[in-house]
């Protein structure tokens, strides 16, 4: 039991959480050090015991789970955060994420794999429960997407110019337009791209694969 | 699936959440053990419905997500259904309180009984 991980559990569900310890304390490498149902008395509880891994629900009374990690991680509290929840929602997923959260698990995992998140967090690993994997591909395709349709046609061609190094005397010759023009495109990509350089831009647009 | 009849008590834990299904169990295996309860349990609608009718359990435990399993279909089963049964109906996707309905059947005379002192006090 020495070498076990300590996990702490917060979640409001009392019979959820009472069974999820339950499960937890019969597994050899995991040993439950504390529980809490609320945000607030997780932060308390948190702050006074040695543990490795905190499991965590999302939606609670009072303070959420992700306004919970906010706070132990204003407070110096740098355990991995494992989010266990019945959330699909993506703003959940994505604050979770911005937040500091590890790994982010639906509660409807089986009990191998939440053992098996569990040692994958603790090695340094984020985890996502598959239906949300997707979710996440979804959401940098639409991304992709939108800056794709936010870029003209002239823009797409001044940003392979750029790649090869061209100036904006060069750009404007090749382009068959003025050098003003040349700027106010480059300036046009910079805003549409959120960047503020011209090798950013190049890099950013290689990375995004639209040149 | 073990069979339930040698059990002195049936519960049906329903829930789409295996982590929910099995911890409950777990939480009170002992419990129930010495109460010689047997336990079954299903994750989707079709086997909540499909285990009401073959096993016939005094306690459900639901856990209605309204994806897998909705708690309107499940409540009119249960409201069309003649044998006693307590419901426990939970959701894990809100905080909302648990809500336990206790269906009894009762000849007229232990009804006259009954409604003498319905809340047992």
């Amino acid at each position: 039991m020495s070498n076990a991980i300590r996990v702490f559990v917060v979640d409001d569900h009392t019979l959820f959480r009472k069974g999820l310890v339950s499960l937890l304390s019969e597994l050899e490498d995991i040993q439950v050090v504390g529980e809490a149902s609320t945000g607030e008395e997780a932060i308390e509880i948190v702050m006074g015991i040695e543990s490795d891994l905190i499991l965590m629900d999302i939606n609670m009374p009072g303070m959420s789970g992700i306004e919970t990690l906010g706070v132990l991680r204003q407070q110096g509290v740098e355990n991995p955060v494992l989010m266990l929840t019945i959330s699909e929602h993506q703003e959940d997923l994505v604050e979770a994420i911005c937040a500091g959260a590890s790994g982010y698990l639906l509660k409807n995992t089986e009990p191998e794999i939440l053992q098996q998140t569990i040692k994958q967090v603790i090695a340094g690993k984020s985890v996502l429960s598959p239906e949300i994997t997707e979710q996440v591909f979804e959401m940098v395709r639409s991304r992709k997407i939108g800056v794709e349709k936010k870029l003209t046609e002239r823009e797409i061609q001044m940003l392979h110019l750029l790649s090869s190094g061209s100036k904006t005397s060069q750009l404007a010759e090749q382009m068959s337009i003025s050098e003003n023009t040349v700027k106010t495109h480059i300036r046009n990509i910079f805003e549409k791209l959120e960047v503020s350089s011209r090798a950013e831009a190049v890099a950013k647009a290689v990375r995004l694969k639209l040149i | 699936m073990s069979h339930l009849s040698e059990f002195s008590r049936r519960i049906l834990i329903a829930s789409a959440n295996s982590l929910f299904r099995e911890g409950l169990h777990k939480f009170y295996a002992e419990r129930w053990g010495k109460q010689k309860v047997g336990v079954v349990m299903a994750k989707t609608m079709q086997e909540t419905l499909d285990l009401l009718e073959s096993h016939q359990p005094d306690l459900v435990i639901v856990d209605h997500d309204d994806k897998a399993i909705n708690r309107d279909e499940f409540l009119n089963r249960f409201m069309t259904g003649e044998m006693p049964m307590k419901v426990i109906l939970v959701s894990l996707a809100s905080s909302e309180p648990v809500v336990i309905y206790n269906r009894m059947q009762l000849t007229a005379a232990q009804a006259e009984d009954w409604l003498a002192n319905p809340w047992d006090e």
